[in-house]
């Protein structure tokens, strides 16, 4: 039998309402929406706080209000951003807000981000043919990778490993070797379409660039995801391929399939797993596979 | 089959330890690039240097090379914009090679500009740890194509660095908004030995880039290894109508019995005979890759 698959829903990040208006934005709505996901099928939830206007939200009562809410209604892993772009400005205090909520086990997060390299994050307009936000770049130097993975691992955080590109996939392998990422490494295949270039297309061809350099010789387990792209698309190839899923209107509205709630979009994907032969991990099942 | 260019890599910041061939001086760099010319190379990339090796920045250094090579050869000049300046902005990297390129005699024929901003770093597998972990290779989308528009209004051609899918998916973007004009010169970047933020050097490495060419643009794509072997891959390269860099600049070739720069030219040359390609001179590489 293979084994279960893990489906995390990827409810905000800094997404507004304009597309779909189901995005949750305050505390109360994100554990809402938590919970409708859990029951959907999902295991992890991941989310970025928000002010009451949308815009980013990055302070430890904000975060610790929203976890303490979640964890009241459901027992999903709780997954955090550092805060994305709009937090990388002094690499030393990006983990202090996810650090600081590790001190109380009532909000110590259960699982946290390392994006493994910089990249640039511009988006492309292919209708009016412009650029937008080309200054933009979301910079993660390596020694702030190890002092993270350091960090996280002191406080008994479990890191997923998020991937941009092939040198991505290379760094966090370094990682692993050099004994900063406990096996099984959790590794999101973070792949975009739409505005952004920049990452591998969201495409069975992108997402195989990816799965052909995960190392070999480490256990590993590994997410697929898009921004700006329809996951549900990558569903049946992840589950086929002994993958998980990390959907979510937190990364693409859906308005193909009419502006689905996350909860919905996590039922698309825990039927697609099903029907290719995976039982949908629960919290605990999550767990175990990542050696939580 | 379209003729094949050759381009020589060769002494970026490399000592002499492991290849004591490594130009150094101006007279040095001009008489190898006049042998690799001889040999086949038709386009030949290099770093100023010091008389001990270390990196040599100033303007001047770079006109006397490229007005010493001229001299001797009609090889295409394709310097570096100083890659270990780093840390300063892209235009200010860019602006003494377009004062340069204002005068006939010091004028690079071709620019590089990498399409992405890859972390600087290199893993030493023996001791498990990251050099130089704090470098971020910065290039902004919105320098990129300030610096595009600089260099086609000096009538420079440029060659477009992609050490990642997301790069080439740039360069697409680029040829769509009108940024560019085709033909685009553009290099995939693999990286080996511990240098881990491209693909690595392998025919894995290669498919996953050639898989992402944009059909039908024009593009005339290459392939350079930093810090290990092109031999590998050379007549897979050869036979897809790719271009090859190569040169003891990336690697030593030590494995070879430390060879000349002109040797390794004259083995790419060999393999293209054997494989029915003919070698571009300077002039058509010139017409081949056209102005950006």
């Amino acid at each position: 039998m293979m084994k279960k698959m893990i489906l995390e829903a990827r409810i905000n990040e800094y997404a507004m309402r304009d597309e779909n208006p189901h995005v949750p934005w305050t505390a109360d709505e994100i554990a809402e929406t938590a919970a409708r996901c859990r029951e959907a099928g999902a295991s992890i939830v991941h989310f970025h706080a928000r002010s009451p206007d949308g815009s980013p939200l990055h302070t430890v009562e904000a975060y610790a209000e929203i976890i303490r809410k979640i964890r009241s209604k459901c027992d999903v892993l709780v997954h955090p951003t550092l805060g994305w772009f709009s937090n990388d400005e002094d690499p030393g205090g990006r983990t202090a807000c996810i650090l600081a909520l590790a001190k109380d086990p009532a909000t110590k997060p259960d699982i946290a981000p390392i994006d493994t390299g910089t990249i640039n994050l511009e988006t492309y307009d292919r209708v009016s043919r412009t650029f937008s936000h080309g200054e933009r770049v979301y910079k993660n130097r390596t020694d702030t990778l190890e002092l993270y993975a350091r960090e996280f691992g002191a406080a008994g955080i479990k890191p997923v490993l998020v991937c941009w590109s092939v040198g991505f996939i290379r760094r966090a392998a370094a990682l692993i070797e050099m004994g900063l990422v406990a096996e099984p490494a959790y590794f999101l295949l973070n792949m975009t379409d739409g505005p952004y270039l920049t990452g591998h297309p969201g495409t069975p061809e992108g997402l195989e660039a990816h799965l052909r350099f995960l190392p070999s010789g480490h256990r590993i387990e590994w997410a697929s995801n898009i921004a700006g792209g329809n996951l549900l698309n990558l569903a049946d190839m992840s589950a086929r391929r002994g993958g998980h899923v990390a959907p979510g209107i937190g990364d693409y509205a859906y308005r193909e399939l009419g502006c689905p709630s996350n909860a919905d979009v996590v039922r698309m994907a825990a039927r697609t797993a099903r029907s290719a032969g995976r039982e949908i991990a629960s919290p605990d099942d999550a767990r175990e596979l990542l050696g939580l | 089959m379209k003729k094949l260019i050759i381009e020589a890599r060769i002494n970026e910041y490399e000592m002499r330890d492991q290849n004591p061939n490594v130009p150094w001086t101006a007279r040095e760099i001009a008489e190898d690039a006049k042998e690799c010319r001889a040999a086949g190379a038709s386009i030949v990339h290099f770093h100023a240097r010091k008389l001990d090796g270390t990196p040599e920045l100033s303007a001047a250094a770079y006109g006397e090379i490229i007005a010493q090579i001229k001299d001797s050869s009609d090889i295409l000049v394709h310097p570096t914009l100083g890659s270990l300046k780093k840390d300063l902005p892209l235009a200010e990297r860019l602006k003494p090679m377009l004062d340069l390129g204002a005068v006939p005699e010091t004028r690079p024929d071709i620019l590089p500009l990498c399409l992405s901003s890859p972390n600087w770093d290199f893993f030493d597998s023996n001791s498990k740890t990251f050099v130089s972990a704090e470098k971020i290779y910065m290039n902004p989308t919105e320098d990129l194509i300030g610096s595009v528009r600089e260099i086609a209004k000096a009538g420079i051609d440029l060659s477009c660095v992609c050490w990642e899918i997301g790069a080439t998916r740039r360069v697409a973007a680029f040829l769509h908004a009108g940024i560019l004009r085709g033909p685009v010169y553009l290099p995939f970047h693999l990286t080996s030995g511990g240098m881990l933020a491209g693909h690595p050097g392998t025919q894995d490495g290669l498919d996953a880039h050639l898989a992402f060419l944009p059909q039908g643009e024009p593009i005339e794509w290459a392939v350079l290894n930093l810090h290990g072997s092109m031999l590998p891959l050379a007549e897979r390269i050869i036979r897809d109508g790719g271009h090859i860099q190569i040169g003891i600049g990336d690697h030593h070739y030590a494995e070879l019995g430390a060879p000349t720069n002109a040797d390794l030219v004259s083995r790419i040359a060999e393999i293209a005979k054997r494989l029915g390609r003919d070698i571009a001179s300077p002039d058509e590489a010139r017409e081949m890759l056209g102005r950006c």
